[in-house]
Order: C-alpha cells, then sequence, then structure tokens
C-alpha cells in the first residue's frame, strides 16, 4: 500500500514562490483581485509565508514556510464533511469530490491550517490546463461555490509524476514519495534529518513534512 | 557524464544514513529524478512541450512550454541547460499570465487627442500596421531629408541580442543617429566600474557560487534579483545542502530581505556606505596577515615586515606576484582606515568587521557580490564597487573555481551583410549624443539614460523632434520618472512599441503593439553568471501570436524596408540581412546562431529541439586586460582617463567626488551625497526589486500581485513604506496606516509596515508598483518610489542614483 508525503527542505528553500505559481498554473486555481483579497478570501492551494517573526533590530529572525494542505492521516475535514465530498484515498491523499461538495464550507472551518479555499469564480482562463481534472471529477477547473484544496496534484501523482511544486522548485526543496518504501527519498529524509510537522498538537498527523 | 545521471534518490542512498552523511557529500549533482518529458513531440500531436526563452530580466533563461490544442498551458525550465540547473525563477512562469494579458495592445494605435497629460485620454484610434509604418517612415524620412537624423531619439529597454543588434544597432546606425539610449544606466552601470578598475573589463562578473564557500553581498538580495536569478537561485540551493562544504552566506543591505531571511547573518549597514565595510576589512586582512600570497604578492623579508595600522611601507620592501599597487593603496588610504573607522561610518560593529575580515579570508574561496544597492550612489558608488571588487583580489579569489570570474556567454555569428551609412547617416551619426556619452561630465559612461531626459528638455545640444521607444517605461522606472512625462510632452512625435499601454504609451503618438517572449524569434546569452557555466537561449513562438503584433527585430526589418525605398543605402543595410535564410526574424535569428547550431549534429532543428546551447566551464587564467597586465589595487584605467580628460578639482565637485590626489585612484572611503537636509528629511528612501517583479512588466498579472510580498509580510496587491518600529514611534505612526512619503521633488502615498528589519534612518519600498497605467491590475496598485525621488548620477559610469533621496513620513 502507498502512502504518499511530502517533504520540505526549510534549508534548501529560497522563498521564492515559484511552487505557488506553478501550482495555480497546473491546477487551473482562479486568482484573487484586490476586493477579494482585501477581503481575505484567498486563492491559493499553496503559499509561502513568514510563519514565525520574532527577534528585534537588528536581529530579526523570519521564517519563512512554504505551506499546503497537510494531506493528514487523521483529517478533521474529513470528519466534518456533511456530504462526504471530502475523502482521503487508499494512498492518503484527500480529495473534494466537487460533484458531491455543497459549497458549506464546514471542512474550512474544520481545518487548522487555513489549507481550503472557497472559490468564488468561474471565469474561464486562457492558460487553462485541459489535463490538470482531480480523480473523480468532471472537470479541470475549480468549479464556483465549492471548495477548493491542494491535490498533491493527484491527476499527475497517478501518471508517475510528481506535483507541480515538486517539479518547478528551483531549488530542489521538495520531495515527494512513498511512505511505505523504505527506499524512498521522503523515508531518507526523514530518518536523516531533523523532521517535524505543523503543530503535531491537534493531532492531525499530516504527511507534509519539514527538515531543517 | 555518468555522475550527472545518479539520480537524488541514489545519492541520498549513498550517503549513508546520519545527518552528518548528508554533509560531507562529493560531486554536486543536479539531475532531478523527474521524468521529464521530451522538449518537443511531434507537431501534430496536440500537446506539445516547445523550447523557448524568458525575457524577464537580463537572465535570459532557457524554458519550454506545453501547448495544448495551441495554447500554452504551462511554463517548466529546460533540462538542456547547465547554467539554469534546468530550472526557472518564478518570474518566468509569468509569462503565461502576461502572454495572455486581456490588457495586451492588439493592434497598432493612434492618438487622436494632441493634448498629452495624465488626465488627457489619448482617444486611441485603432490604424494598420501600413498605416503605422508609413506614418513612422514619412516623419523619419522628414527629419532625413532636412539634414537632422540626429534628432530621432532611439530608446531602448529589455531587449534580446538579436533585436539590440537590428534595431537599436543597425538601423540606428543606418538611419544616422547617435542617439541611441538604453535603459542601462537605470540598471547596474556602475557594477561595471569596480570590475575595470580592478582587472580591466568594463562589465557584468560571473559569480562562482556552484563552488564557493563563503558569499558577502553588499546590497544585493540575490535571491530575489540579480543576474542570472535562477543559476543563483539554484546554486544557493545546492549550496545549503548536497555539497561537502556549506558556504556562509552574509548579507549588507540596510534592509533584510528575502535573501537576508534565508542568508547566515544579515548586517544592516548605514545606507550607502558599504565601500567602509569592505575597506575595514580589507585592513584587517593586511593587518592580520591573510592575503593570499600566491596572488598578491608578498613582503620581500616575510618575517620582519608586515602591514601594521598607520604605518607606511616602503615600496622597496614588497614583491607584486599577479597583482600590483598594493602598497600604494595600503599607503594612500588604507593604513588609517581599521575596523574602527569603518565601523563608525557603516554603523557595523568593530569586532563583527574584523570577524568577518577573517572568516572571509580564511574560508576560501570566498567571493564578494557587489549591486544596486551599494553601487547606484553618487560619487562614492564606483568607488564601493572597487572596493568591493579588491577583497576578492586580496583573498585570491579572482578567476579561480568558486571565484569572482569574468562573464562570457556564447558569441553569434557576425551579421551577414555591412551597415552602409550614406553622408546623411555619417554626418547625423557623429553629431554629440544627448546623453552626453563619455564626455568630460561622464567621463567612461556607454549611456546615460536619465541625464537624456533633463538635456532633452533644455533642447541641448539640439531638439529631439521624433523618438521611438521599445519595452521601455521610463515615465515609471527612472529616478525623477515625472521628468520623463514632460520630455514626452515636449517631442513633437513619439512611438512606443510595447506589449502594454504604459506611462510611457500615454504620451505617445502612436503605439506599436510587441510580441511577448512566447511569440517570437530572438536569442541571448545571460548577463553575468552564477556558475562557470554559460550559454544561450534561442526564443521561438510557441504559440501562433495571439494579435496584430510585430516583435523588435520584425519591426526593425519592416522600417529598414520601408526607409530603403527612399534611400539606397538603407536599402543596402537591410537587404539580404537574414544572409541565405530570409530577411525575416527567423531567417535573421538562424543566420546569427549559426556558430552555435552548426556545431550541433542535427544543426537548426536540433538547435531547435533543444532551445539552448551550454558555453563553458569557464577557464580561469590570472590574466587582465588592465594597463598593467595585472589586477590593480591602484587603478591604471582611472588615472589614465582622468588625465587623458584633465579632470580638474571642480570635475571631481560635479562627479560628487570628494577625494583629491591619488586618493581618487585607489578604493578608499567617501561618505555617501544624499538629496535633501537632513533636518527636513530626516529620513533615506531605499528600493528594492521584489522577486516577482520583471522590471515593471509583471505588474498586470494577478499572479505576480497576491503573492507580492508573501513571503516576509504576508499580503500582496501591494508595496509597503517599510519602516522600523522605533521610527514609527518617533513619526507617530501605527502599522498598516496610510503615510505620507515626502522629498524635495514630491509626495507619494503609501501602506505603513513595520518592521524590525529595517534600518532605523530608512524607509525601504518595493519599486515595481504604483502604475497609473499597464492594465486594470497594475493601475493604483501601491505607491511608485521612483516619482519623489531625486536625480544625480555616477558620473563616471552614467548610472542613475536610485538610493540617495532623504524624505520624511508622516500620517496621512
Amino acid at each position: 500500500m502507498t502512502r504518499y508525503a511530502m517533504v520540505i527542505d526549510l534549508d534548501r528553500c529560497v522563498a521564492c514562490q515559484a511552487c505557488v505559481i506553478a501550482c495555480k498554473m497546473e491546477n487551473n486555481v482562479p486568482d484573487s483581485t484586490p476586493t477579494s483579497f482585501k477581503s481575505r478570501k484567498m486563492t491559493l492551494r499553496s503559499r509561502v509565508v513568514p510563519l514565525v517573526s520574532q527577534g528585534k533590530y537588528p536581529n530579526p529572525q523570519v521564517d519563512i514556510y512554504p505551506v499546503l494542505c497537510n494531506q493528514c492521516d487523521n483529517p478533521p475535514c474529513v470528519a466534518a464533511c456533511p456530504h462526504k465530498a471530502t475523502y482521503k484515498r487508499d494512498d492518503g491523499i484527500v480529495l473534494i469530490d466537487w460533484q458531491k461538495c455543497q459549497g458549506c464550507r464546514y471542512c474550512m472551518a474544520a481545518c487548522p491550517y487555513g489549507a481550503r479555499n472557497f472559490i468564488q469564480t468561474d471565469e474561464p482562463k486562457d492558460y487553462h490546463n485541459p489535463a490538470a481534472i482531480p480523480p473523480g471529477n468532471a472537470t479541470a477547473r475549480p468549479p464556483k461555490n465549492k471548495v477548493d484544496k491542494c491535490t498533491f496534484c493527484a491527476h499527475l501523482v497517478d501518471n508517475g509524476q510528481e506535483p507541480a511544486c515538486v517539479t518547478a522548485c528551483p531549488a530542489r526543496a521538495r520531495s515527494f514519495g512513498d511512505l511505505n518504501d523504505p527506499q524512498s527519498e521522503v523515508n531518507e529524509l526523514l530518518a536523516n534529518r531533523k523532521a517535524f510537522v505543523l503543530r503535531p498538537d491537534f493531532g492531525t498527523k499530516p504527511r507534509v513534512f519539514y527538515v531543517r | 557524464m555518468k555522475k550527472n545521471k545518479i539520480t537524488r534518490r541514489d545519492f541520498i542512498k549513498a550517503s549513508g544514513t546520519t545527518a552528518a552523511g548528508l554533509m560531507v557529500l562529493g560531486p554536486t549533482l543536479w539531475t532531478n529524478p523527474q521524468k521529464e518529458p521530451a522538449t518537443t513531440v511531434a507537431a501534430e500531436a496536440p500537446e506539445k512541450w516547445v523550447a523557448s526563452g524568458c525575457n524577464g530580466c537580463v537572465g535570459w533563461c532557457p524554458l519550454r512550454v506545453k501547448v495544448v490544442d495551441g495554447k500554452a498551458v504551462k511554463i517548466a525550465g529546460n533540462p538542456n541547460s547547465k547554467w539554469t540547473r534546468g530550472k526557472l525563477c518564478p518570474r518566468a512562469l509569468l509569462n503565461l499570465q502576461i502572454l495572455y494579458d486581456p490588457d495586451r495592445v492588439k493592434k497598432p494605435l493612434k492618438r487622436t487627442n494632441p493634448n498629452k497629460g495624465r488626465n488627457e485620454d489619448p482617444k486611441w484610434v485603432e490604424i494598420t500596421w501600413d498605416e503605422a509604418i508609413a506614418t513612422i517612415a514619412s516623419k523619419l524620412k522628414e527629419l532625413r531629408d532636412r539634414g537632422t537624423p540626429e534628432r530621432f531619439a532611439l530608446f531602448r529597454g529589455r531587449y534580446g541580442a538579436m533585436d539590440a543588434d537590428l534595431l537599436y544597432g543597425r538601423f540606428g546606425k543606418a538611419y544616422g543617429t547617435p542617439n541611441t539610449i538604453s535603459h542601462s544606466a537605470l540598471c547596474a552601470e556602475t557594477t561595471k566600474s569596480g570590475n575595470w578598475y580592478a582587472r580591466g573589463n568594463y562589465a557584468y562578473s560571473a559569480f562562482d557560487f556552484e563552488d564557493t564557500n563563503y558569499i558577502l553581498s553588499f546590497g544585493v538580495p540575490f535571491l530575489e534579483s540579480h543576474r542570472p536569478t535562477t543559476g543563483m537561485l539554484a546554486a544557493f540551493a545546492e549550496g545549503r545542502r548536497g555539497r561537502a562544504v556549506r558556504p556562509k552566506v552574509v548579507i549588507v543591505d540596510p534592509r533584510y530581505s528575502v535573501t537576508a531571511a534565508r542568508a547566515d547573518e544579515w548586517l544592516p549597514v548605514n545606507p550607502g556606505t558599504d565601500g567602509a565595510l569592505a575597506l575595514g576589512m580589507a585592513h584587517e586582512i593586511l593587518t592580520a596577515g591573510l592575503w593570499d600570497r600566491r596572488f598578491v604578492g608578498d613582503f620581500k623579508d616575510p618575517a620582519n615586515k608586515k602591514f601594521v595600522a598607520g604605518q607606511v611601507v616602503a615600496e622597496e620592501d614588497w614583491l607584486d606576484a599577479y597583482s600590483v599597487g598594493l602598497v600604494k593603496w595600503w599607503n594612500i588610504f588604507l593604513k588609517d582606515f581599521p575596523p574602527a573607522e569603518a565601523a563608525k561610518a557603516t554603523g557595523i560593529a568593530e569586532a563583527t568587521i574584523k570577524r568577518l575580515a577573517r572568516e572571509f579570508a580564511i574560508t576560501r574561496p570566498a567571493v564578494t557580490v557587489r549591486g544596486r544597492g551599494s553601487e547606484a550612489w553618487p560619487g562614492n558608488g564606483t568607488y564601493n564597487s572597487y572596493a568591493i571588487y579588491t577583497l576578492n583580489g586580496l583573498v585570491g579569489s579572482v578567476d579561480v573555481k568558486g571565484g569572482i570570474n569574468h562573464y562570457s556567454s556564447g558569441s553569434f555569428s557576425p551579421e551577414p551583410i555591412p551597415i552602409a551609412q550614406d553622408d546623411t547617416a555619417k554626418t547625423g551619426g557623429g553629431k554629440p549624443r544627448i546623453d552626453e556619452k563619455k564626455t568630460k561630465k561622464f567621463p567612461y559612461a556607454d549611456v546615460i539614460t536619465n541625464n537624456a531626459a533633463d538635456n532633452i528638455l533644455k533642447d541641448y545640444p539640439y531638439p529631439i523632434e521624433m523618438a521611438l521607444g521599445y519595452w521601455n517605461n521610463w515615465t515609471f522606472s527612472a529616478p525623477g520618472s515625472k521628468r520623463w512625462e514632460e520630455v514626452l510632452k515636449k517631442i513633437p512625435f513619439v512611438v512606443h512599441h510595447t506589449t502594454h499601454l504604459s506611462e510611457w504609451s500615454m504620451y505617445s503618438d502612436v503605439v506599436l503593439p510587441a510580441k511577448t517572449y512566447l511569440e517570437k524569434w530572438d536569442a541571448s546569452g545571460p548577463g553575468g553568471g552564477a556558475s562557470t557555466w554559460s550559454g544561450v537561449t534561442l526564443f521561438q513562438p510557441v504559440v501562433e501570436p495571439l494579435y496584430d503584433t510585430k516583435s523588435e527585430v520584425e519591426l526593425a526589418l519592416a522600417l529598414g524596408k520601408k526607409l530603403g525605398e527612399s534611400y539606397p543605402s538603407i536599402k543596402q543595410s537591410f537587404d539580404g540581412v537574414g544572409g541565405p535564410y530570409g530577411d525575416t526574424a527567423e531567417g535573421y535569428t538562424k543566420a546569427r546562431t549559426k556558430a552555435l547550431w552548426e556545431k550541433l549534429p542535427g544543426g537548426w532543428d536540433e538547435f531547435r529541439e533543444k532551445g539552448t546551447v551550454n558555453v563553458g566551464p569557464y577557464k580561469f587564467k590570472w590574466e587582465f586586460s588592465t594597463p598593467s597586465k595585472k589586477f590593480e589595487f591602484y587603478s591604471g584605467n582611472l588615472k589614465k582617463l582622468f588625465a587623458d580628460l584633465k579632470v580638474t578639482d571642480a570635475d571631481l565637485d560635479t562627479y560628487h567626488i570628494k577625494a583629491r590626489g591619488d586618493l581618487v585612484y585607489v578604493p578608499h572611503y567617501e561618505p555617501p551625497t544624499f538629496i535633501g537636509d537632513a533636518a527636513s528629511f530626516p529620513l533615506v528612501l531605499i528600493t528594492y526589486k521584489n522577486q516577482l517583479n520583471q522590471e515593471g512588466r509583471s505588474a498586470n498579472t494577478p499572479w505576480a500581485q497576491e503573492l507580492y510580498l508573501n513571503p516576509l509580510y504576508g499580503t500582496g496587491w501591494n508595496n509597503l513604506a517599510e519602516i522600523n518600529p522605533e521610527t514609527a514611534r518617533k513619526y507617530g505612526v501605527a502599522d498598516g496606516d496610510t503615510v505620507s512619503v515626502e522629498s524635495e521633488v514630491g509626495r507619494i502615498v503609501a501602506t505603513a509596515r513595520l518592521s524590525e528589519g529595517i534600518h532605523p534612518t530608512v524607509v525601504a519600498m518595493s519599486y515595481g508598483q504604483g502604475h497609473w497605467a499597464y492594465g486594470k491590475w497594475a493601475k493604483g496598485t501601491g505607491a511608485n518610489p521612483n516619482e519623489i525621488m531625486g536625480v544625480m548620477y555616477e558620473h563616471i559610469t552614467g548610472m542613475a542614483a536610485y538610493f540617495n533621496t532623504r524624505v520624511r513620513i508622516s500620517k496621512a
């Protein structure tokens, strides 16, 4: 049985956001506008943000993290969805079936990482990528009034490729692979480096790991 | 070559199971285990990958575009390129939204409202290309037939090597104007001067980040903007993990940038004093006896002689190796500039400067990076550049693995036919230029972009009656940008070739729609370097051009052919310019890149499929092109230049250079020169180039906008007036307040952001926002700091000063 995971090397990461743009490009994620942005209606499946800012001048320390859906082993969003639209595959990838999603956003409230977005627009894009249909869905474009999230690029992974953010990273800061394969790069990194997840106290068992 | 085929997975497996194992690995490997699709597949297939390039900066990185049913849907790195490691920086990805931006100029436009101003609607009317070219040609003809071709100015912004030669070069020369003015002196000209004094090349540098063990960067957040960005990102990351030694990275900058956040140490230097830090380090390296004897030389009696602070060294006691002038430099300046003096100037503690000097000298190869933040300063900018460069010489990091090298990309084939000039062209081309290039006022400048504005306004040395600008927007990007609005009001006929209706277009009489990078033919090699590899990128159309557009090469061909109908010499200059491959953009590009593709087994087709050729690796040699043919700590080039021009003390005053005598020719410290008095304007406005800022051209892409300031500030669709909390308290400003930032020149309104990563005497703002045109997303987003900057120059190179305007802030 495959158990997918991602390991992000914070030492290599250059905080350039190529991963974020590659994700939007691959998955046809809609864009924000100045107005929607102001009301904090985010349209990003992944982000690169300052999670910790500490220290006083001249010794500030800003820890910048790439963040995305943690693809939790114990996903609160799945439990919260009244329509069984959000589900976890056997390989651990948490997906949304847009045909079942009613847009109630309980899952968004349940996600402690703020990793889900509500889609406000169905404005088509010329750079629409027709291949990006997440498994179980009929459309490549996240539909209006549904909830959207990172799929680990399941449509690519199922095709033997890696998620778009992994491929695009100019710093090779991201590794993707099978936790059940002792030879996998993700396991090698977890074994050899100081690894952690975000907020383990939530009990969500993230499958996105960070190493320093 | 087999090494490069080991996947990253194998690499980690081979490393053993401990973290320490990871740190002591052998060769640097960059092959991505990802299954890369072939660069191209059969043209008939509905889905294919096409190689082309990015024109987002002077890196000209190769890329691949996935095209499905004739639409570009994805941009990825080109695995054939060694100098980008097959990767791309985030800016290159924005090209998809630039290509498909609905706000692009789609047809040639003619202005029908003769009044020009920010609030004047130009009342554009669409015209055909035939009409546009005929209109432009008839104006050009009018000037030429009057015997005043020099009154036509050709302004160049971002470019590729092909159009630089054909439009900026060939067309300008054949027509007969000396006034081909590029944007370069708004970019990084001063960086060339440090190189020219020390090693003799007036050029950018290549930094071998892949093999260096210490990176000390002065005023350059190189993960965000330097050249070539992709190579720097990739090499930096490989250095963090996967090499035997983890290079230490130190960022000297009044602002804590993303690069500073990712570095090992940040040193918030007083603005404009970077050179003092380098000089204090140099003093420490010499007194501590840590210089590289093999490169620099040594005392004839090393056991009994040394550099002692304040004490003169006798020249006859010293023996040079590959350098000259060290003892002169010591005696003229350095002996009296110990770290304690440097500490006073820079605000960096004396102990820190000493530690830095020792680290830099013993962690070899160590390299310094210099750039706009330390160099785009009047007077002392060029000495900062020289001082920072010479640190590399002291520790023997010049032209070595892991050091600072001469950069070179591939060579193009010569143009198939020579440029013909009739008497009109020769006379016009021989007239003095409007920017005063290489005059006594700007002694070594190739171009003084910003000075053209003031001279056009003064009709000096003669009036400019027509201008053609391409891919430039100095009404937005130059310090004192509003002056350029007056320039464009004054010039009777202004043509702009552009992808978007920019601030420059809004003052133009005819606007010509340009092709984006993904729609045109061109070729370029990267400026600067981040490793020992360089190369050339081929630009080719990845999709059918979306609109009725021409590329710059096509514009040159159209103008050349049209004017060729009237002037035999221009006809001669353009007929057959593509050689055997035809007078088209593709033909010209093919002819000029022949030297590169004829070496490939598959020739031109293989070049098109691969999209790039690698050039390298760089061959190190301690041979320099200075007058002494050695590395110079006392600049023979500068001394000869000033002697030839008979530079007087009054001239030095004009250059804002305070030194006199021999001090002028050595790296030395001069306090920075500011615009505005400190009593009325207590703070200094510094700007930076955001990661997602394609030289100002990405402002209409939602991708850039919504991510603009995310990594440090978690926000987008804006730029901010970034200030230290202590400074903010002093002026009654709170985080998120709307504040007025005011200089002698003007006032802008911005959102305040309090940050512990800002020097208390500065206000920092990102360049690239505050458009009042350029498209619906760009317009009105953020504020443009260039509008309130005063105008000064680093006179030797003509570079515009960008960091020396004093401002005050208050709650708006």
